[in-house]
């Protein structure tokens, strides 16, 4: 550990000499960079909550966990990869898309969709041409009768607005 | 008293046998006397279940420890109130209100005078007696509601362990409820599309009987999932509602599932079309509805809703399931070919069309939904490791696809049935669009985080809003010029003389406000956790908090740490603010009491987490609190009370109840 | 037991047993008239197909202010559902003179031809049912 502290702060020195403007970000927590973080993992200890939502001491434990992973400088990537690595694939909120076999669990979805799209697509051009070749019916009056009843027809719709 | 409770469970489930057994031959024989006698049946079934509930509210309200369920879940010094609503916060008697609700329906359908000289009610009593059945069967052989103390602990405890604090709050006593009056609800749908299977008079005639069902049973399973998250929102402390719990979407998808139903429906009326799609689809709510049940009380998902895991009673409903499931596929299968409809489309551009596009989207989701739910069995067996699909997913998977559900709302109702033009799409949609679009952009810019997602999202629901406004100022203008009314009575005539068309409308208004407040909560949320001493200040967005020291104080057997906070919006004092945790004398885990303070823009939302105590001093050094602002949350709610009142207007009967007339060319 | 649940539970036993077994022993009440074709009756009426028409010659020229429907289809449509309206408006002052009148001879010629067209529907009715099975 002390070790980590003497390296992290030679590579601190380091980024002091070549990048002054960066050592405000490798001291501080990025708070956004952690909450998204925390985001995508769950509580490990069997309560089958959400980290974001948890507040037990495992909850409160892993939150540490990655503050400090944070402040060692590893990357989100990284830091998914080291609780994986010690919880399992399970502490992830959403499967991993990185094993190729989670990526079925993405992607059914939409290709369900697409593919319900598609049906719905062929099925409407079938019912369309359908309808062209069909015929409408009317009812057949003579344009005298239809003249006469006119205003009446349009006096007795009033009645049914 | 127990032992007639039991008793009468057992004699239910021997006349339910009878009831089914007798409706079958009535049904062979035409012999009238027996189906009299199969629907004195369904009295008495009804009559005997709810003897059953009352003796078990007696005894919870009694508070006769002597059975095991009152023991387990009320103790003495309960408020009456959770004392009854303790009814249905454990398996045996939550399966109890399943099987009342569902006597007391099938009662009301058998004796509705609407059915009397149908010949299709002995079939339909029957199906819903046979659900019955299967649930008396499981509480009699699995859950028996009146198990003694003697029998489960081997003693009768003094004392009851009482409910679970979480649980004694209003949103949990209505949650169940409601949503067990939906879930069930969908039954008679479901019981009809099956006798209309069975019978092969497959036209519209089941839709239009049971339209009222499920559009109130739809309200219902709508209300319960508010109900829940409501109770999540206040009573679990974590700053969300829904959490994407395997359980929360066992009752997500039949509301999907039957959202679609409602939709394609009017498509069958109309144009006598999707009538296997119809079936198909109630038949799969009703399933979903089941599934719910079963992933309960199954343990083969992890949830934070599970009752006590019994995977014999997982089982049985597996078994239960899978054999509506086949008899169901076994008749539509048989009846195909009289399902193939006649009826043709006359565009590709029309309301049937957009329709469709609105099915597809909400099955979608459903199946979403379901997959991300089955989808750690699934990797499981293929992989041999359990994942977890949980909130990221299904915000990804779902959220585009809801999204795009919520922008079909608003184009669905201003397209013509039949046949719809270009130009007709830009004479209605023109002004929503560019309005929505402007409205948009400004939200990019003017809120935090620059946000794509959000500010579209933002902008969809201000389309739908804009059309469905556009909808009754059209019509309230349109009318006034037909017909030379004021323009109150024209609107007010408008609407009362449509009332499905227009209900729908304050419905799917109501949807848009929860889909707001769901965007601005997930999307604007601020989020502060911060640990302070004494005369330190907590600032989140404009407001600012000022911790002044815990306080203790008693509420009747129950001891609550607090804190009073001044709060201060845009330097001027707006009020306190009151998080507590309580301390329960009979639950071990300590309950958080969300301190809220809500307005119609942003809810102010904190939450006592957790203090430091010095041993030296014996006193508490500092407090940490999470404070969260949650934009826009009130419109969750007053949404939930435009869609019941949306409901309640479309269903509203007498004239002006039916279906818009029809015109065909 | 205490002997009040004993009480509710004879009566609870007792009053299922009644209300699944008395149907069984009771007489056959007179047998209601099935005849469903009243129901059919009302539907198919005169006044009930005009107001249908009305409503949705309406709705037509509702849909057609509202921008929904095209210049061209709210045209057709209306020419097609006038003439369903004139029709009826027909035949329902053929009925107000027959009353008026009180002709036998022609209502009685009214009455074979409306009793001629009960049968045809009739026959259309089974064709379609046939049809559909």
């Amino acid at each position: 550990m002390r070790q980590k502290v003497i390296l992290l702060l030679a590579v601190l020195l380091l980024n002091l000499v070549f990048a002054l403007p960066a050592l405000a970000e490798e001291y501080v927590v990025d708070e956004k960079l952690f909450k998204e973080i925390e985001a995508n993992l769950m509580c490990t200890d069997g309560c089958g909550m959400y980290l974001k939502s948890c507040d037990n001491a495992t909850a409160q434990q892993m939150r540490a966990e990655i503050r400090q992973k944070l402040k060692e400088g590893m990357t989100p990537e990284q830091i998914y990869g080291y609780m994986i690595s010690i919880y399992g694939e399970e502490v992830m909120a959403a499967p991993p898309a990185s094993i190729p076999f989670n990526i079925a669990a993405w992607v059914t979805p939409f290709l369900a969709i697409l593919g319900g799209g598609l049906l719905i697509y062929t099925a409407l051009d079938k019912w369309v041409f359908y309808r062209k070749t069909a015929e409408s019916d009317t009812v057949l009056i003579d344009e005298a009768d239809l003249a006469e009843y006119e205003e009446l027809v349009d006096e007795e719709i009033k009645k049914y607005y | 008293m127990a032992d007639l409770g039991y008793l009468s469970l057992i004699l239910a489930l021997t006349i339910s046998i009878y009831t089914i057994i007798a409706f079958v031959i009535a049904i062979k024989t035409g012999n009238r006397k027996l189906k009299n006698s199969a629907k004195g049946g369904v009295a008495a079934i009804c009559l005997l279940v709810t003897t059953a509930s009352f003796i078990l509210i007696y005894h919870l309200v009694a508070s006769d420890f002597s059975i095991a369920y009152v023991a387990q879940y009320t103790s003495t010094d309960l408020p009456l109130f959770y004392k009854f609503s303790a009814f249905w916060a454990g398996n045996s008697g939550s399966l109890l209100l399943w099987s009342w609700v569902l006597a007391i329906y099938t009662a009301i359908i058998t004796f509705s005078k609407k059915h009397e000289q149908d010949g299709k009610l002995p079939y339909v009593s029957a199906i819903l007696t046979f659900n019955n059945l299967f649930f008396l069967f499981v509480m009699l052989f699995f859950a028996n509601p009146f198990i003694k103390s003697v029998q489960k602990f081997g003693y009768v405890p003094a004392e009851g362990s009482g409910l679970n604090p979480m649980l004694q709050n209003p949103g949990m006593v209505f949650h169940p409820l409601t949503l067990y009056l939906g879930y069930v609800g969908f039954a008679v749908p479901f019981a009809f599309a099956i006798t209309a299977l069975i019978l092969k008079k497959v036209d519209d005639s089941w839709i239009k009987v049971t339209r009222r069902w499920t559009v109130i049973a739809w309200m219902f399973l709508s209300l319960g999932n508010l109900y829940g998250a409501q109770w999540a929102y206040v009573e679990l402390g974590w700053g969300g509602f829904w959490a994407w719990d395997p359980v929360e979407n066992a009752s997500f998808i039949p509301w999907l599932t039957g959202t679609a139903f409602l939709h394609s429906v009017m498509i069958q009326e109309r144009k006598d079309m999707l009538k296997i799609w119809n079936m198909a689809l109630i038949i799969v709510t009703f399933l979903s509805t089941i599934f719910g049940t079963f992933l309960t009380r199954s343990g083969v998902l992890q949830s934070v809703h599970s009752f006590a895991s019994n995977p014999g009673l997982g089982t049985v409903f597996l078994i239960f399931m899978s054999f509506v499931a086949l008899v169901s596929l076994y008749l539509l299968i048989d009846r195909i070919n009289l399902l193939k409809q006649g009826n043709q489309f006359e565009s590709y551009l029309s309301k049937e069309s957009s329709f469709l596009v609105n099915n597809l989207l909400l099955v979608g989701a459903a199946f979403a939904t379901f997959w991300g739910t089955i989808f750690p069995l699934i990797s499981e067996a293929v992989r041999g490791v359990r994942v977890t699909v949980s909130v990221p997913f299904f915000n990804q998977v779902n959220g585009p696809i809801l999204l795009a559900m919520v922008f079909v709302m608003g184009i669905c109702p201003l397209i013509a049935w039949q046949r719809s033009s270009l130009k007709n799409l830009r004479n209605n949609f023109m002004w929503p669009l560019l309005i929505a679009a402007v409205i948009g952009v400004v939200l990019y810019f003017y809120l935090p985080g620059r946000q794509l997602y959000g500010a579209v999202a933002f902008a969809v629901c201000a389309f739908v809003i804009l059309t469905i406004v556009q909808e009754f100022y059209r019509g309230t203008v349109v009318r006034h010029r037909m017909t030379g009314e004021g323009y109150l009575t024209a609107l007010g005539r408008l609407t009362v003389r449509n009332r499905r068309r227009y209900g729908g409308y304050i419905v799917h208004l109501g949807i848009v406000f929860i889909v707001l407040a769901v965007i601005g909560s997930y999307g604007y949320k601020l989020e502060v956790t911060k640990q302070v001493k004494p005369g330190e200040t907590i600032t989140i967005g404009d407001y600012t908090l000022t911790y002044n020291g815990l306080m203790e104080k008693r509420e009747g057997a129950n001891a609550v740490v607090y804190a009073e906070m001044p709060v201060v919006k845009g330097g001027k004092h707006i009020g306190t603010i009151t998080p507590e945790k309580v301390f329960y004398k009979n639950w071990q885990q300590p309950g958080t009491e969300v301190a809220i303070r809500g307005t119609l823009a942003e809810d102010l939302y904190v939450i006592l987490a957790t203090w430091e105590w010095d041993e030296k001093t014996q006193s508490v050094t500092s407090a940490t609190f999470k404070v969260n602002v949650n934009p826009l949350m009130s419109w969750m709610w007053i949404g939930g009370y435009l869609l019941v009142l949306g409901t309640i207007f479309a269903v509203w009967p007498g004239k002006g109840s039916r279906l818009g007339p029809k015109y065909t060319q | 037991m205490s002997g009040f649940s004993l009480v509710l539970g004879v009566l609870v036993v007792m009053v299922s047993v009644f209300l699944v077994g008395y149907p069984l022993i009771k007489d056959e009440e007179e047998v209601k008239s099935l005849d469903r074709s009243l129901d059919y009756d009302a539907e198919d009426s005169l006044e009930k197909q005009k107001e249908s028409v009305f409503i949705t010659l309406g709705e037509i020229e509702f849909d057609y202010r509202m921008k929904k429907l095209s210049k061209e289809d709210y045209e057709k449509l209306k020419a097609m559902y006038k003439r369903q309206a004139v029709a009826l408006l027909k035949a329902e002052e053929q009925e107000l003179d027959l009353i008026d009148d009180g002709d036998m001879e022609d209502l009685e010629k009214e009455l074979e031809k409306e009793i001629e067209q009960e049968i045809e529907r009739e026959v259309q009715k089974l064709k379609q049912e046939n049809k559909g099975k």
